[in-house]
């Protein structure tokens, strides 16, 4: 973990107000896990601003360090949707500028070491950390399906960017590609293959998870978003409640045993 | 040219409480120091204040806590902390090992938890002095109450200053008509030094829900957008009393900074800042120095208060 600028080598358009952004930090690069984050501080060309102040956590979505894909080692990607003022400024980042990065932050995924069906489950832009995950797994000879569910077509993250061995399994809120409705309703089909499950996305997918019919102990893992000032476990601002009091999604996460979280 | 950074925040007390540099970390955006060890050479700051402590755990508010605004951010954390037992058994020893002196910001309320919690941390090595914390606007008790009214601040202060044997800085409330009344006050009282200000409470409205945003509904604004009104009450009451003044108020910069000093303060905290840029402490000790050399300054005593002078 290091607060670095990173170059921006490329920041590419991928779905309707979606961008992956490819930044080079070796230090980054080498050390980020699948599931951990990197805290970006918007800012254009000519540097940081202070409207907006804080900086946009986003989830790293590969690495060319950690998995066997077509990045040069010292590159990894986010992505990111723009919502708001501080994703516009990131949008704008040409190549050759630098971003200010703290990272990688956050608790990583942990995959039972007998898993060899891996079943991930995500809501919009709950997909990128478990593209790392699948890239990560795929090589360790995991078989891996990935359920995604975002709002429509246009959101969707293109199969192109996946690995070729990756089942890719869509669904939309209108039904204007694959699965018309929610991701959720997708779990039973596949649950019997699966020996684990990680998902990310808003906290309503998450908490459905909870009520999943499943086989006792059977392990699952999400990745929680929330709203964070500091991301290094100090302003308290991204608490959750879990079995063991409030956590903090920034540093205590943003990985946890979905049984151990308490739904308000 | 050697230049001298080092300020004295409690030359009524024996020993003082000497910084090698007049820049600390501002409470509640710092942890307990340990948390940014990795990234910032906590050497070179002059002091760190810890996230208040409470004589119980507290769990704090609800979500949402924070919201972005125009060049600052709204908080209402609510508190949250380990209380005064685990601070004492896991935190401090920490920092009695550290050569940067940690200031405990304290927090309470009832009179009885203030002198409570500053009696035993004032016992605790690792602890070089408390900030007391008499202006969270964040918890719906009385705990800002006490820095709301001159008579009130007196009375926790003196209570706290007879059990208190480390030097004693009380953090004012922005939130009040006469800022100086008191600071008066709380000087007359004990104080060994002043920090100021806290957060300004303020209020976003969620368009959607149409209900304000923030779970405590109101929050405490930070960052660069108080700037301008914390150089100003520093001024005020740099005029008003003769014990050194610890500015807060959204100091990104060496030059931020420095208005601070001018406008009378003998040290400064850096507060959300940290957050958006963890070495902004370091750089702002690294900015000073370089300013009083390019200004042929020997030694900061030189520069603080000038502005506040008729």
């Amino acid at each position: 973990m290091k607060q670095a600028l990173a170059s921006v080598i490329a920041n590419t358009r991928v779905a309707d107000g979606v961008f992956i952004i490819r930044l080079e930090e070796g230090d980054q690069a080498r050390d980020v896990r699948p599931g951990q984050f990197v805290h970006v501080r918007p800012g254009g060309a000519a540097g940081p601003t202070f409207d907006p102040l804080l900086r946009r956590p986003l989830s790293v979505l590969r690495s060319g360090a950690c998995s066997t894909n077509d990045l040069p080692p010292e590159q990894y990607e986010v992505l990111y949707d723009v919502v708001g003022r501080g994703t516009d400024l990131l949008s704008h980042l040409r190549p050759g500028d630098l971003a200010d990065i703290l990272g990688p932050l956050g608790r990583p995924f942990e995959l039972h070491k007998s898993t060899r069906h891996l079943l991930l489950v995500s809501g919009g832009v709950g997909i990128v950390p478990l593209v790392a995950l699948a890239e990560d797994s795929l090589r360790k000879g995991i078989s891996v399906t990935l359920l995604a569910g975002f709002r429509a077509a246009n959101k969707v993250f293109p199969a192109s960017r996946l690995p070729a061995e990756l089942e890719y399994v869509l669904a939309t809120d209108d039904g204007s590609i694959g699965h018309h409705g929610l991701v959720t309703s997708l779990i039973a089909e596949y649950l019997p293959w699966a020996d684990e499950l990680c998902a990310c996305g808003p906290a309503p997918m998450l908490r459905a998870l909870s009520s999943l019919e499943r086989p006792r102990r059977f392990p699952i893992q999400v990745a929680m978003e929330e709203r964070m000032g500091c991301a290094m476990g100090v302003c308290l601002g991204c608490v959750v409640p879990t079995r063991s009091g409030l956590q903090r999604v920034c540093r205590d996460g943003p990985v946890f045993p979905l049984e151990d979280l308490r739904w308000s | 040219m050697d230049t001298k950074l080092e300020v004295n925040l409690a030359p009524r007390q024996p020993s003082g409480l000497i910084l090698k540099n007049p820049v600390l970390t501002a409470s509640g955006t710092f942890g307990y120091g340990t948390e940014y060890a990795k990234l910032v050479d906590l050497d070179k700051l002059g002091g760190i204040v810890s996230k208040a402590v409470t004589l119980r755990p507290r769990n704090g508010n609800s979500q949402p806590r924070i919201a972005e605004t125009p060049a600052g951010m709204l908080n209402a954390i609510g508190l949250q902390n380990v209380g005064v037992d685990a601070v004492i058994r896991e935190k401090a020893p920490i920092w009695a090992g550290w050569s940067v002196p940690v200031i405990a910001n304290v927090a309470g309320f009832s009179v009885d938890e203030y002198v409570e919690v500053c009696e035993r941390l004032s016992a605790t090595p690792g602890v070089a002095a408390i900030e007391l914390n008499i202006s969270c606007p964040n918890v719906a008790s009385e705990g800002e109450m006490f820095g709301l009214c001159a008579a009130d601040a007196a009375l926790v202060t003196s209570e706290v200053r007879r059990v208190c044997d480390v030097p004693l800085i009380v953090k004012l409330s922005p939130n009040v008509t006469d800022i100086v009344a008191i600071a008066r006050a709380v000087v007359e009282a004990g104080a060994d030094a002043l920090s100021l200000i806290n957060t300004i409470p303020g209020m976003v409205i969620d368009l959607k829900t149409r209900r304000p945003f923030l779970a405590n509904r109101t929050g405490g604004l930070s960052g660069p957008a108080i700037r301008p009104i914390a150089v100003r009450m520093v001024w005020q009451v740099a005029r008003a009393v003769d014990v050194p003044l610890i500015g807060i108020g959204g100091i990104a910069t060496a030059e931020d900074a420095l208005q601070f000093l001018l406008a009378g303060a003998s040290a400064i905290e850096v507060g959300t800042m940290s957050f958006v840029n963890p070495n902004t402490a370091i750089e702002v000790v690294a900015g000073i120095e370089r300013f009083l050399q390019a200004e042929r300054i020997e030694d900061v005593h030189e520069l603080i208060g000038l502005a506040a002078k008729d």
